[in-house]
């Protein structure tokens, strides 16, 4: 039994919430997709409604076709790496080993870091060098190391480009998804291992057929959290790059800030913006439904 | 028969010393790796710019060249406005979090502990926001901060971010966790609501106020997009577009940039080693092991 409070009080205390997320998200996300449908490319606003037309502009653009592509290497590059190296770095920090928790602040310090600072230090550690000054940055480690092959331009080269900035996420955010691996790992009963143990299992195969399988909502819910990171990526590209030779580093949300605030194409802009919405959207749903089926 | 029941927890390998070295070799190798880019920044902030593109790079640097920092606090057009726009992240970042947390935490409380129609439509609706592009929403909101002339100010730039759903989700989950007998017990006592809030969810709720409060203020004192589109005259910038302007001045020195940068990741990281659990978003999230 519940003890009736004063009625007013809570629906005072949502209020203030639910008001400004109708109107500054609900309400805004209809403002720009109606945007979207307009005619309004030029400092003056014109709402006269086109249809599709931005959309379809948009999807002949050279520019948000690279963007698109740029998007889905940095995506794949991004969370396929974070996911691999937070497990290995989870799983062996997992073995019990002295001073572990030094390990797991020590990987964990990336994400104290800025994308605008972490874009200011791997833009010089990833810089291309010159004559004058030869190799510098990680292409010196290379040539000491006797990779010279490996040395190229980066962010400079545009075959490299997006990957340059994928490779400054992944060192910010594989720290994160270990942590989160580390978590699952501990949240493991005691017993699931055990019965194993009993019914003859070694210790590689308790790894497979249960710890792997246990991990598998962590896996889920990290593709998530760093996917929808990588759709919004922008801070990292602006310090490392911005757009980059032939758009080589562009990504949907640098050509939207670009062509909004710097070419004033507002709908051009409200079209990307809802585009992007689209694709984080196809994250979050699957998501979004998986939770409330946990709480109902 | 007697069963192998050593392995506790996770081990992948017995436990022998070798291993353990392995392990720990690897783990040296990684950390390594991760901590480089970080002990380069400051060590090449406290070097001269010829220093830093000397071949083998020296990890410890000869001197403290601090002249760095004083080129990047002054600027390159000996203005000094980088501490104006450090204080002005500390302003905007102090009182985002601030408000974030008293609205969030209020929202939270409503939506975890009153029992009232569409309450689950309510808690869907504002989670559904919580990833959602800043891009979607971001040009209605340039075009009424313009509209009403907040463009350039404090104002506009912590208007946008007083509720977060983040926040709100995160609040209602550590809620829900109270135990319902003891606020009805204070409301047996007499106690209003506004009084069980203060009294008894908020004093109990440190960890997930800190959390939602580091989170907030490192959001806000890192963030780039919105200040970029609202900020107009060098008074008003915050840390990442002084950082921006500084990187794209022509005679920018390489170490005055990484004196720059480190300033401002100082703060944060001073934050996060007292508090590195709270960057997770969650005690939930965080589980260490005792022993």
């Amino acid at each position: 039994m519940q003890i009736k409070g004063d009625k007013w009080t809570p629906i005072l205390f949502i209020t203030p919430s639910i008001v400004a997320v109708g109107i500054f998200v609900y309400g805004f996300i209809s403002w720009t997709s109606f945007i979207s449908f307009t005619k309004w490319n030029n400092v003056m606003p014109d709402y006269t409604l086109v249809g599709f037309e931005n959309y379809r502009k948009l999807f002949n653009n050279m520019r948000f076709q690279i963007d698109l592509h740029n998007t889905f290497v940095f995506t794949v590059i991004f969370v396929t790496s974070c996911l691999l190296i937070g497990l290995l770095l989870a799983v062996l920090i997992d073995q019990r080993i002295k001073g572990e928790g030094i390990f797991r602040n020590l990987f964990l310090l990336p994400m104290a870091v800025s994308f605008i600072v972490s874009g200011v230090i791997w833009r010089w550690l990833f810089n291309p060098g010159s004559f004058q000054l030869g190799n510098i940055g990680v292409n010196q480690l290379f040539e000491k190391v006797g990779l010279n092959f490996l040395t190229c331009g980066w962010y400079t080269d545009p075959n490299i480009g997006i990957k340059a900035v994928a490779i400054a996420a992944i060192w910010q955010f594989s720290g994160y998804t270990m942590a989160l691996y580390l978590a699952g790992l501990r949240g493991i009963p005691l017993e699931l291992r055990e019965a194993a143990a009993i019914d003859g299992a070694n210790q590689w195969k308790t790894f497979y057929y249960i710890t792997l399988p246990f991990l598998r909502p962590i896996t889920f819910g990290a593709i998530i959290i760093l996917g929808h990171i990588s759709l919004k990526i922008f801070d990292l590209v602006v310090a490392m790059t911005g757009s980059g030779p032939a758009f080589s580093s562009d990504v949907p949300a640098f050509f939207m800030y670009d062509t909004t605030f710097r070419g004033n194409h507002f709908a051009q802009g409200a079209s990307i913006a809802i585009i992007l919405l689209f694709l984080v959207s196809l994250l979050i749903i699957p998501y979004l439904i998986t939770t409330f089926r946990k709480e109902a | 028969m007697d069963y192998d029941l050593t392995i506790k927890k996770n081990r992948i390998f017995n436990q022998s010393l070798i291993i353990d070295i392995f392990i720990w070799a690897f783990l040296i190798l990684a950390a390594l790796f991760i901590l480089a880019p970080t002990i380069f920044m400051f060590t090449a902030s406290l070097m001269p710019a010829n220093d830093i593109l000397k071949m083998p790079y020296r990890w410890i640097p000869k001197g403290f060249y601090w002249r760095n920092y004083w080129q990047g606090i002054r600027g390159n057009d000996g203005s000094f406005i980088y501490i104006r726009n450090i204080l002005n992240s500390l302003i905007v970042a102090s009182v985002v979090s601030a408000t974030t947390v008293i609205l969030s935490a209020l929202a939270g409380f409503g939506l975890a502990k009153y029992y009232f129609k569409g309450r689950n439509l309510v808690f869907m609706m504002i989670m559904a926001t919580m990833m959602i592009p800043f891009e979607a929403i971001m040009i209605p909101l340039y075009l009424v901060t313009t509209k009403l002339g907040i463009q350039d100010s404090y104002a506009g730039l912590i208007a946008p971010f007083l509720v977060n759903a983040f926040g709100v989700f995160l609040m209602r989950q550590y809620f829900i966790t109270f135990p319902d007998e003891i606020l009805d017990a204070a409301r047996i006592d007499g106690a209003s609501e506004l009084m069980i809030f203060r009294t008894i969810i908020l004093p109990n709720s440190i960890p997930a106020v800190a959390t939602l409060a580091i989170l907030t203020f490192k959001a806000q004192w890192d963030n780039l997009l919105w200040p970029l589109l609202v900020v107009q005259s060098e008074e008003m910038k915050t840390i990442p577009l002084y950082i921006v302007k500084f990187m794209s001045e022509k005679h920018t020195d390489e170490g005055a940039m990484m004196a720059v940068a480190a300033i401002a990741s100082i703060p944060i990281l001073m934050v996060f080693f007292k508090l590195s659990k709270y960057f997770l978003g969650g005690a939930a999230l965080y589980s260490s092991r005792k022993g």
